[in-house]
Formats: C-alpha cells, sequence, structure tokens
C-alpha cells in the first residue's frame, strides 16, 4: 500500500529533527522538501512492478513483497553509508 | 507611557505541559567551547514557550518584546519562520488553574543567509488589564509552522538571554 501524505508528515517532521540536531545546511524551504517526499513515494509506487522483475523468478515468488521491501531498504542504507 | 524603556525582569523559562519548545545550546567556536542558551522551536509542529515577566517601571500603552533567533539548518534568505506571543496577566485576582484562550500575534523573520548568524525581531503586544508595575505576566511564545509565512526548514531557536521587554 502506498505511504499516505499523514505518513510523510511523520517521516518529513523526523528528517528535519535529524538535520536540525546535526545543524546540517540546507537550501531547502519546507514545501520544496515536502514536494521531494512525495515525488520519492510516487516514484516508489509507480515502479513497484519493475521492482519486482528485477528480481530473479525464485526469489520473486518466495519473497513476500514486506522482505523485497526489507532488502531494499537494506540496500539503500548501505548506500548513503557508503557515501 | 510609550518611553521605549525596559519595563520588566524576564524570569527563567518554563516548559508548556504539552507541545513544548525544548531547552538547547548552539556551541561556540572558541577553543573552550562556548554554549549559548536557546530554545528550539519545531518545523512541522507548533511548539510553545512560558517566560515568566515581572513588569517594573511599568505605565501602560502595552510592550514590545524582541529578542534574537537563528536557524539550525537553512542558508536561504527567501525562507521565513513566524514567531508569535501572547501573555496572560496573573493579577492576584486570576486563578492560574482556570481556562485562558491565547490569542497570538507575531512576525516573520527572514532566515539569515549563513547558518549560525541570527536575526533581531520585535513585536508589539497590546496594554492589558491588570497590567500593572510588580504584576507577573506569562509571556507565552511559539513558532506557528503553519502560517503561510513560515516556510523555512528544521528548527528555529530563540535566543533566550536576548529577551528584552520594553514599553510601547
Amino acid at each position: 500500500m502506498a505511504v499516505t501524505d499523514q505518513q510523510l508528515r511523520g517521516l518529513d517532521r523526523d528528517f528535519q529533527e535529524d538535520i536540525s540536531r546535526t545543524r546540517t545546511p540546507g537550501t531547502l524551504s519546507k514545501p520544496e522538501l515536502f514536494a521531494a517526499w512525495r515525488a520519492i513515494r510516487d516514484w516508489v509506487t509507480l515502479n513497484q512492478p519493475s521492482f519486482n522483475s528485477a528480481i530473479p523468478p525464485q526469489a520473486r515468488s518466495a519473497l513476500t513483497q514486506a522482505q523485497k521491501f526489507a532488502l531494499l531498504a537494506a540496500v539503500i542504507t548501505q548506500e548513503i553509508q557508503n557515501g | 507611557m510609550a518611553s521605549g524603556r525596559v519595563c520588566a525582569i524576564i524570569g527563567p523559562t518554563s516548559p508548556v505541559g504539552s507541545s513544548s519548545a525544548t531547552e538547547d545550546v548552539i556551541i561556540g567556536g572558541s577553543t573552550i567551547t562556548e554554549r549559548i542558551r536557546v530554545i528550539d522551536f519545531d518545523g512541522t509542529t507548533a511548539e510553545y514557550i512560558d517566560i515568566p515577566i515581572q513588569l517594573v517601571n511599568y505605565n501602560g500603552g502595552g510592550i514590545t518584546v524582541s529578542g534574537r533567533i537563528s536557524w539550525s539548518t537553512s542558508t536561504t534568505i527567501t525562507q521565513q519562520s513566524r514567531i508569535e506571543a501572547d501573555i496572560r496577566v496573573l493579577e492576584t485576582s486570576d486563578n492560574p488553574t482556570s481556562l485562558y484562550t491565547y490569542t497570538f500575534g507575531g512576525t516573520s523573520v527572514n532566515v539569515t543567509g549563513t547558518i549560525g548568524l541570527s536575526a533581531v525581531f520585535s513585536m508589539n503586544i497590546a496594554d492589558e488589564a491588570g497590567m500593572a508595575d510588580d504584576v507577573v505576566i506569562l509571556l507565552r511564545m511559539r513558532r506557528d509552522p503553519a502560517h503561510v509565512d513560515d516556510n523555512a526548514t528544521g528548527d528555529t531557536e530563540l535566543w533566550i538571554d536576548s529577551l528584552l521587554v520594553k514599553e510601547q
């Protein structure tokens, strides 16, 4: 199920608290930042079929949708840590 | 009246019962680092802080509250934070446990162009019944992140020790 705007607001709040705590310079206004959240949510929703197709058939049928997203999240988290 | 002179002794900040802004410090850059005491106002949720003030040498006409704020993240000058305030006059006849409805007014402050720099704000609060010498008033301040002007990302920091209350 697609992430709702309300859920995005919660993610946005956490993100802003995080960059405030670390005093990270930025140039985005709140509306611009939230537009980014929405665009990413829409992109994820739109590309779910191709994401699913990219997984080899055996794993595609064996893994639940939640497990597939967990794998994706782990890869993205590692990408962030790699810089 | 209308002297523009300092007319209050400002007490320590007091967190509100819920949705309270939080105390924080800006860490200075000297070899032994300084600590600038601030109150953090969230960028997405309205948060509040109470500041007790005792009026001294107050001759009526309302007050002007001024101070400095800074931002923890933003660097563009096209963004603003909305800082608002109202007061509750705590006369001896006012039971503080009774309901009081705050009516906020405020000002929109441009984010400074460089992180770490602060900006001065100023707002007028009209005279209210009971405001007189030696009377304690509660100054309730907030940032209104839902205000149409408030588009600055991240926390806005109120410099606690910069607050000044003058007669209008």
